[in-house]
């Protein structure tokens, strides 16, 4: 410092010459602390004045920088109805959560938007798939009828454990059939004289159910032996038209269809 | 500034129990331009002045200036309002231009300014009695640049304070806001660090 230099206008304060107690420190440290201030102090006598400028760039400079909070950024222009700068203030979250410039939160912040804005186009887009897909689903169904191929001889269903109709020669439409054997007398079962002694004896326990138009003496006699090896292995004779052995009919039906 | 700006009305504030730093804060994150306008006219010489005594030089100063309040502007969400809103600026704009200092200094040129006056750079400085002496305007600036690099140069702690007392003009209790320290331990980080300053200017000396 020159000898011309004047003397400081500013110095350390009285409470700032105290120690942490608030005691005054030795002199001899005190006049130390007062030289280095000295020294500080000279150099703020010749501050600039402000450029006028200086204040315009830097605003021009703030005017293109986002909102520094992303999401209330956003939220106010909504409120405002600002629809231009709710879209700018989503636009400006990539360049604020990529730019190591802002700070942390900040950035976390409008990544936290922009994942959020992410999840919401993925759903409205996953939601159009779907609903696209329905749409092109429902038009290719949306078509000609098939024309139904109806049967005009389809056999009519038969129960699988109806009352036993054996007829003694196989008829190419057992549906046809069918109401005649059910209508007919129980004893126009096939004459199975041939079946050993053994099986003839009839067993009420396993007794198929009742048929609508079957007589409760049609099915009486209809018991499978067990003795029998093929007792089971046909339990519809109508498809067949073939008299099973286990068949045990009446020896009384018997005498009477041959009759 | 756009129409009736909150930070004009203090009663309305201190009423809500809020300063006016706060509710000027509030308004710029609302993205009102007046507030932001507000606040840049307010702080900018306040600002250019601290990083001038810090730099030496005001090119320099006015753009540490400008950082500074981009940096302010882009962490203005994380203001705790602990302290006054000047010196949290303060505090930016000295780490600016410390950080610029150094590069500065790493250079080692000085910057001579214009002799037509436009460019204030110590050397071409006008003495307080409005003469131009070159030779005193040179020693002066030898000696400032010997001050700045010794302040650039002290530990990070005592630096700080050191430039928030006499650069920013900021008092110790308001330092000890910003800092986030006790007053105790903010006095004693700048008689420490006024006292290496003085130890190394004079060892410079001799």
């Amino acid at each position: 410092m020159t000898p011309s230099t004047p003397r400081p206008r500013l110095t350390l304060l009285a409470d700032e010459l105290t120690d942490v107690a608030g005691r005054p420190l030795p002199p001899d440290e005190e006049r130390r602390l007062l030289e280095a201030a000295a020294l500080l102090e000279a150099l703020v006598r010749d501050d600039p004045a402000l450029r006028p400028e200086v204040v315009a760039r830097t605003l021009t400079v703030l005017a293109r920088e986002p909102q520094p909070r992303p999401l209330r950024a956003l939220v106010v222009a909504l409120r405002r109805r600002q629809v231009r700068q709710a879209a700018a203030a989503v636009g400006s979250w990539w360049s604020v959560a990529g730019h190591p410039g802002w700070p942390v939160p900040v950035r976390l912040q409008a990544a936290a938007g922009l994942a959020l804005v992410a999840a919401i186009a993925a759903g409205t887009l996953g939601l159009g798939a779907v609903a696209g897909a329905g749409l092109v689903e429902r038009a290719l169904n949306v078509g000609p009828p098939a024309s139904p191929v109806a049967p005009t001889n389809v056999p009519a269903p038969t129960p699988p454990r109806g009352p036993v109709v054996v007829l003694p020669t196989p008829t190419p439409s057992p549906a046809q059939e069918l109401p005649e054997a059910t209508g007919e007398e129980p004893s126009e079962t096939p004459a199975l004289t041939a079946l050993p002694e053994g099986t003839m004896t009839p067993r009420p326990a396993t007794t198929p159910p009742r048929q609508a138009g079957a007589t409760p003496g049609a099915t009486a006699g209809a018991t499978p032996a067990p003795a029998t090896p093929t007792a089971t292995a046909s339990p519809s004779p109508l498809s067949t038209g073939t008299p099973l052995p286990s068949e045990t009919p009446e020896p009384s039906d018997e005498h009477h269809h041959e009759d | 500034m756009e129409g009736a700006s909150p930070i004009e009305e203090p009663a309305v504030a201190r009423r809500q129990g809020e300063t006016p730093d706060r509710i000027l804060v509030a308004a710029i994150l609302d993205g009102d331009q007046g507030a932001l306008r507000f606040l840049v006219e307010r702080e900018s010489a306040a600002l250019v002045r601290l990083c001038y005594r810090i730099l030496g030089d005001l090119g320099e100063a006015e753009d540490a200036a400008q950082e500074a309040l981009v940096i302010a502007y882009r962490a203005l969400g994380t203001w705790r309002g602990e302290g006054s809103l000047a010196g949290w600026l303060g505090r930016i704009a000295a780490r600016v231009a410390t950080r610029r200092a150094r590069r500065l200094r790493a250079v080692g040129w000085v910057t001579p300014g214009s002799p037509d006056g436009s460019d204030p750079s110590p050397l071409w400085a006008a003495r307080p009695d409005g003469s131009a002496d070159p030779l005193t305007a040179a020693l002066r600036a030898e000696e400032a640049a010997r001050v700045r690099a010794a302040v650039a140069r002290l530990p990070d702690p005592y630096r700080e304070v050191v430039v928030l007392r006499f650069f920013a003009d900021l008092p110790l209790a308001e330092i000890a806001l910003q800092l986030g320290k006790p007053l105790g331990t903010v006095k004693t980080h700048l008689h420490r660090g006024l006292l290496r300053l003085r130890d190394e200017l004079a060892e410079a000396r001799r």
